[in-house]
């Protein structure tokens, strides 16, 4: 691959990384996989950066990626931490827990509605046929899928 | 700047029609389906359809290459870290995306070192994989014993799980399509980093024009240290006065 295709296959790389990380810190809930997400994000910026210390010849690009490694390390570290006593505060990892923070005399404000949760009907096993049929009881297996 | 985004003149409506940006719609509508709500049929109809999506852009890039064969293994770590990357984001299980985004980190480490950057390469894998996705599984098992929890079968509402992917991987679509044209117009020649051993040439770079940048970022490193153990001894401190309330 010439230099030019190379550079711009590792920023569309690198872009595609960002997408996706920015996608699941907006619409994940949980805590944990919002910060992965947010280091994905920090991955997809690397490779960038160092696609363009490669074209251009510098090892600056290179330098500034060892920077970001360091600030991700410090970042984990006190982002764990912080996740760790809010998860044993309200005892779930659940974004949506906090979402009423607010000052003391403020009146509650909620931005967003939590989704409900949906639960699927379960499918019971079923018996293997012996003797007579029975009457399918419709009224009977509408309770059954509800134990 | 201004004048590459001005000058590059791309003919939308023609890349509108063109398989590539149908190859960038699939990979947006499978994120989008891929991403936790309750039904699973439907997460493994995103995964597939945005396999499509990946497909279809690998193997423009590879067919419309000059050199087939380096471009397929490029593609082909690519194809690692970025299915990694969606993976961690739409498993429902949060260990499983702490173990996909591991497996992402080996796509993107050996990016690096396809670049020339081998020192990056074993550092994204040591401080990442080998310490943030160990202490994230940590954190994971002391604060959630139970497995299925119902925040992450359900991300938040319709309008951001929609509208998210749409617009991250339409903003990296359209971009793309700029690039060829503001880069045939502005783009001086690559110089190319020079051959030889790599570390070496970067260790010296970063001893004598960044030594004060290294010190800082150790200074940061022993700042975050301390600040983890007062937030968790402080934090414990506070929790355990409201419980005791």
């Amino acid at each position: 691959m010439s230099e030019l295709e190379l550079l711009q296959a590792y920023l569309v790389v690198g872009g595609l990384l960002v997408a996706i990380g920015l996608t699941g810190f907006l619409v994940r809930r949980n805590l944990l996989v919002m910060f992965l997400s947010v280091e994905i994000m920090l991955q997809g910026v690397s490779l960038s950066l160092v696609a363009w210390s490669r074209y251009h010849g510098d090892l600056g690009g290179q330098v500034f990626v060892l920077m970001i490694i360091a600030v991700a390390a410090c970042e984990a570290g006190i982002g764990l931490a912080l996740v760790l006593m809010l998860a044993r505060r309200v005892h779930t990892l659940d974004v949506a827990a906090w979402q009423d923070l607010r000052e003391s005399g403020v009146p509650p404000h909620v931005d967003r509605r939590i989704p409900e949760a949906e639960v699927p009907a379960e499918r019971w096993p079923t018996l293997p046929v012996a003797g007579v049929v029975p009457e399918p009881n419709e009224e009977e297996e509408f309770y059954r899928s509800r134990v | 700047m201004s004048d590459l985004l001005v000058g590059a003149a791309v003919d939308w409506s023609a890349w509108i029609r063109s398989s590539e940006a149908v190859a960038w719609l699939l990979l947006a509508i499978g994120l989008m389906f891929a991403l936790p709500r309750t039904y699973r049929v439907r997460q493994r109809v995103g995964w597939l359809v945005a396999a499509v999506g990946l497909g279809m852009l690998i193997g423009d890039s590879v067919l419309s290459s000059t050199a087939r064969s380096s471009a397929a293994v490029f593609w082909g770590l690519a194809s690692i870290a970025v299915v990694g990357a969606v993976a961690a984001v739409t498993m429902t299980s949060a260990i499983y995306c702490a173990i996909w985004f591991a497996f992402s980190l080996l796509g993107v480490a050996a990016l690096m070192c396809f670049q020339g950057a081998e020192f990056l390469g074993i550092a994204t894998l040591v401080v990442y994989a080998g310490a943030i996705v160990v202490t994230l599984l940590f954190v994971l098992m002391l604060s959630q014993p139970r497995g299925d929890v119902v925040y992450d079968r359900l991300s938040w509402g319709d309008f951001p799980r929609v509208a998210s992917p749409l617009l991250a991987i339409g903003m990296v679509a359209m971009l793309t399509a700029i690039f060829p044209a503001a880069l045939a117009q502005g783009a001086a020649s690559s110089k190319g980093l020079p051959s030889g051993d790599s570390v070496a040439r970067l260790g010296a770079y970063l001893f004598t024009r960044h030594l004060i940048g290294v010190e800082l970022a150790g200074t940061l490193l022993l700042a975050a240290l301390v600040g983890a153990v007062a937030i968790t001894m402080f934090g414990r401190e506070s929790v355990g006065q409201e419980e005791g309330r």
